[in-house]
């Protein structure tokens, strides 16, 4: 008996010896592999072939470079990000568990996945509470709500899609520093393995491979045709989202200008006393919304109208606003350029959301993504008002009049604007805040 | 006077007999000269020399030219043979009392391009704690051989292999029966069994071993070890056919096994006219075999040496041109000259390919029969190698990273790096197979420490000795490695490494391991003489002196370069 169980322990420690040993080896057959190289990344990205003097490995991979970014990646969704080709310095590196499309983004002590919902979140290894989170851009700090490390919305992933360094404090003395950069590329990474490789995840701005302006022959060689993704179950809902909202909707650039806020505090200044004085003119609120009725949502977006708005008094601001009313061919065309070239929608979205304008005024917009945007950069700005946030200087400067007006003609504006999920104190928000962002 | 008369007498017969003897010498020069000119005018004979049949100046026909000998320098120069030395345990205790190191030799090229190093090999029986390392590196081929074809695994249990690590695993057993770790029935049963495995292996297209085989089934299969193919490598090859020739020379019943494997292969493609060394692939587009030119400097001249061992002529392959030097840590570090950019090839530096040539040739050209273990006729590849160890040592002594740079393994992603001296213009550069620059993959390569330790019998390689030698798991070889950055050992265990680790432990007892052939005729260069196989798959005649790959000099570094 006692012989049998010896041997049965030997037995399993051998087993056990050798399990380890084959975990060492992973599988490299085609079904294993969770993305076709030869499908590009980006313009420009190139399928190569690796010189493998070992019995196993990855025979092919891709390389390329996107957003600033060099990037290699293996069938089985391996991959380093680096804004060097040697791909050794500040390397994001991307590893999947095998043969399936859950994968993850190293960078230091942050680690990016997404989550089931398709949000990406992003994991700080070391980071406890009261520790204090700042983005970092070279001249700007701008600290960052507790919430980055839930779930990220566009808002706050656009944020940290637009470079900088991720920098963490404890009781003020710096405990470690990310650099941002491949950010963007990894996030869009993963959501490409996730998606099947489908191009419709691509953030505005991508250098989608194939379009129009693709003329690089190397990438029209890699082209697969009959590609199908392997892990078919694994197409999530993320593969339908973008055509909802697409993700890191608000360009780098644009992102990059959010971290200008700060800086704009001189016009946001002079934008408070202008408004002071015209929320003295009785009507102008009313003729601002219902010249924003006919326009919606893009209309409020737009900065001519704050922009324009002279400081000499409530007639002059109405003939503006005459002015300001083209022809409806003519607000269509500027909307629709808007919404496209600036907000980042396909032409389909932004078509659709102006050819419904009665609809929106009259319905509940909780599940439009333009208006989630709009109400969490709402949320936002009053956060960071009411709770100091923002720069001292940007704090200042603030009327607090803006924030809780006393007199009727907000009121009344505030119930025009109710449908629309949009209050007179928002539309004034936003107005500033659009003014400070979009530099003329 | 009639004295006088007597005296004037016998002055005038002189005299005539003076004339006379003029005249006869003048008068048959001129027969000579008449009768010489008139024949080579009018008689033109030839100076024939009989030509005897199979003698020196028969030009022999193809049906008849295997049975000439393969030329060594014992035949040119009437040296005496070096004799394989006993097994370990066979040795008389004084064996090393009479060995002879070279000490008072002078190091540098001699007129025939050898060359003494600067250094000495290490030798001598193997202590407790290199017996123990022989053991565990051979325990890695107990444990992982698959007993239905007798291929081993390359890396643990994962059941595929290359020609190359087959090759480590030949080396392995050879050692292991050198040693006296196993006795000759078990060396027997597996080579046998092993040379008959390889003598059925299905071929890539019909010509050569295709890369990768599972280990069980011995199907040629993929990179993911599902049945398919997917080419030849030329530096697999030629490892395997260095290590089939020293089967074949060390145990020369072995010989027809060996042979008949050989001679299912197809050379037509592998080797050029021009002497370079050739892999195949498969165009993914139009599945067509394509062939490239395989190898830089390091791997390819000693994987040329292996073809060259079976009378190929690697002509090209076996010139270090085109080369350039990178100065690191006062060293002038060759490295292959062909551009990365245009040739898509990477030109990686590392230790191992030195190795190979020092532990299995000795630094030898392969017709080399005679040579002492201390002079190295292959000249510049000594000498180059030395340059390799030393640059190792400097970096040791002026960073105080200890460094055994080679090619290895390594658990997960990216799961192989070219851990290199120097490549794409950086020294002591970590890549990837892909090019990703991996510093952290840097390590002490346990083989690469073990074979220079042997090799470089010097105060470094002692220290290296003490980081390698207790570096193994009792249940499955030794580890392939240390690494640098202080992430404990590089937790894999493959054929290779321990086929290496085992080979540096048999070189010092037994040195160079490749012994001269001892039979006469091979079946390897008289089969098929009545057809045309030979002719199409490029079978070689037995070479002969003009055969012989050339033995050349570089210019040699006098002085650390800082």
């Amino acid at each position: 008996m006692n012989k049998i169980a010896i041997t049965s322990v030997i037995w399993l420690v051998v087993s056990a010896v050798g399990g380890v040993a084959q975990d060492e080896a992973s599988d490299f057959s085609p079904d294993s592999a969770i993305l076709d190289t030869t499908i590009p990344f980006a313009i420009g990205a190139r399928e190569a072939t690796q010189e493998l003097r070992g019995s196993y490995g990855w025979p092919t991979f891709q390389e390329g470079l996107v957003e600033g970014v060099y990037f290699r990646f293996d069938p089985d969704g391996y991959a380093r990000f680096s804004t060097t080709p040697r791909l050794d310095t500040d390397v994001f590196e991307v590893i999947c568990r095998a043969k399936t499309v859950s994968c993850i983004g190293r960078k230091g002590i942050m680690t990016v996945q997404l989550n089931g919902q398709g949000a990406l979140q992003v994991i700080l290894d070391g980071v406890s509470t009261g520790d204090e989170l700042f983005i970092v851009d070279g001249i700007t700090e701008l600290p960052l709500p507790d919430r980055i490390l839930q779930p990220l919305d566009s808002r706050l992933e656009a944020l940290l899609s637009s470079g900088g360094e991720l920098v963490i404090r404890h009781a003020s003395a710096e405990v470690a520093r990310v650099p941002l950069s491949g950010f963007l590329a990894v996030s869009t990474y993963l959501r490409w393995i996730v998606s099947g490789q489908d191009y419709s995840i691509f953030p505005r701005g991508w250098p989608v491979p194939n379009s129009q302006s693709d003329s690089n022959a190397g990438a029209l060689l890699t082209q697969s045709l009959n590609w199908e993704p392997p892990i078919r179950g694994a197409i999530p809902v993320l593969a339908e989202l973008p055509a909802e909202e697409p993700v890191n909707m608000v360009s780098q650039t644009e992102a990059q200008l959010l971290i200008d806020v700060s800086q704009n505090q001189e016009r946001i200044h002079q934008l408070t006393e202008a408004l002071n004085q015209l929320t003295k003119a009785s009507g102008f609120e009313q003729a601002i919304f219902e010249q924003s009725s006919l326009l919606d949502v893009p209309s409020i977006m737009q900065p001519v109208v704050p922009t324009a708005i002279p400081e000499t008094g409530g007639e002059m601001a109405l003939e503006h606003i005459e002015t300001v009313a083209k022809t409806e061919l003519e607000v269509l065309s500027t909307q629709l350029n808007y919404l496209m070239t600036e907000i980042g929608l396909d032409s389909a979205s932004a078509l659709a959301l102006l050819q419904q304008p009665n609809e929106l005024l009259t319905t509940p917009r909780t599940n439009s993504p333009s208006d989630q945007i709009v109400s969490e950069i709402l949320l936002e700005l009053k956060e960071k008002i009411a709770e100091n946030e923002l720069p001292l200087e940007t704090t200042e400067t603030v009327n607090p009049e803006i924030i809780a007006p006393s007199d009727g003609v907000i009121d009344t504006a505030t119930v025009r604007a109710a449908d629309s999920n949009v209050s007179a104190q928002d539309y004034l928000l936003l107005s500033q805040y659009f003014k400070s962002v979009f530099v003329e | 006077m009639q004295q006088k008369t007597k005296q004037n007498k016998r002055t005038s017969v002189g005299r005539g007999v003076a004339i006379l003897f003029v005249a006869l010498v003048l008068m048959i020069s001129t027969t000579w000269i008449v009768v010489a000119s008139a024949r080579s005018i009018f008689l033109q004979f030839e100076d024939i020399n009989p030509i005897i049949a199979g003698g020196d100046l028969d030009d022999l026909p193809a049906l008849l030219r295997g049975n000439i000998p393969a030329v060594t320098t014992s035949m040119v120069r009437e040296l005496p043979v070096v004799v394989k030395p006993p097994r370990m345990c066979e040795m008389p205790d004084d064996y090393f009392d009479h060995i002879d190191k070279g000490l008072e030799q002078p190091t540098g090229y001699t007129d025939r391009n050898e060359y003494v190093r600067k250094y000495r090999a290490r030798r001598g029986f193997l202590n407790e704690r290199e017996m123990r390392a022989a053991r565990v590196a051979w325990l890695y081929f107990e444990t992982f051989t698959q007993e239905t074809t007798g291929l081993a695994n390359a890396v643990g249990n994962y059941p595929s292999t290359t020609m190359w690590d087959t090759a480590s695993y030949i080396a392995a057993t050879v050692s292991a029966y050198e040693l006296c770790i196993i006795e000759k029935p078990e060396l027997d049963r597996r080579l046998l069994q092993l040379l008959t495995t390889l003598k059925v292996l299905d071929l890539f297209r019909g010509e050569l071993p295709n890369k990768v085989y599972h280990t069980k089934t011995s199907a040629k299969v993929d990179y993911g070890n599902k049945p398919g193919e997917i080419g030849f490598s030329g530096l697999d090859l030629g490892r395997m056919l260095v290590w089939l020739r020293i089967v074949k020379n060390r145990y020369p019943y072995l010989g027809n096994s060996v042979d008949a494997i050989l001679l299912k292969w197809d050379f037509r493609n592998v080797i050029s006219d021009d002497g370079l060394i050739f892999g195949a692939r498969i165009n993914n587009e139009t599945n067509e075999t394509v062939y490239d030119q395989e190898g830089r400097l390091g791997y390819e001249e000693y994987a040329a040496k292996g073809f060259a061992l079976w009378g190929f002529k690697p002509i090209l392959a076996h010139r270090a041109e085109p080369f350039l030097t990178a100065s690191i840590f006062g060293v002038q570090v060759p490295y292959d000259g062909r551009d990365p950019r245009i040739f898509h090839s990477q030109n990686y530096v590392v230790t191992e390919s030195y190795l190979q040539d020092g532990l299995e040739f000795g630094f030898d050209m392969v017709h080399d029969d005679t040579s002492p273990d201390w002079l190295s006729s292959d000249g510049w590849r000594a000498e180059f190698a030395d340059r390799i160890y030393q640059v190792q040592e400097n970096r040791w002594r002026q960073t105080g990273f200890m460094t055994a740079r080679s090619e290895h393994n390594v658990k997960g992603a990216p799961y192989f790096t070219y851990d290199t001296i120097f490549s794409d213009g950086y020294p002591w550069n970590t890549v990837t197979p892909r090019g990703d620059y991996v510093p952290n993959h840097a390590a002490v390569s346990a083989k690469a420490a073990l074979g220079m330790w042997a090799i470089w019998d010097t105060k470094y390689t002692n220290v290296l000795y003490e980081a390698i030698i207790e570096l193994y798991s009792p249940e499955n070889g030794m580890f392939e490695g240390l690494y640098e950055r202080g992430q404990g050992r590089v937790a894999i265990f493959t054929a290779n490494n321990n086929g290496i680790i085992l080979t540096a432990l048999l070189h010092k007892v037994q040195g160079k391991v490749l012994t001269p052939y001892t039979g006469e005729t091979e079946v390897w260069y008289t089969a098929f003489r009545d057809q045309n196989i030979r002719e199409l798959r490029h079978y070689p005649d037995p070479p002969q002196q003009e055969d012989w790959l050339p033995a050349l000099r570089h210019s040699t570094q006098a002085e650390e370069d800082f």
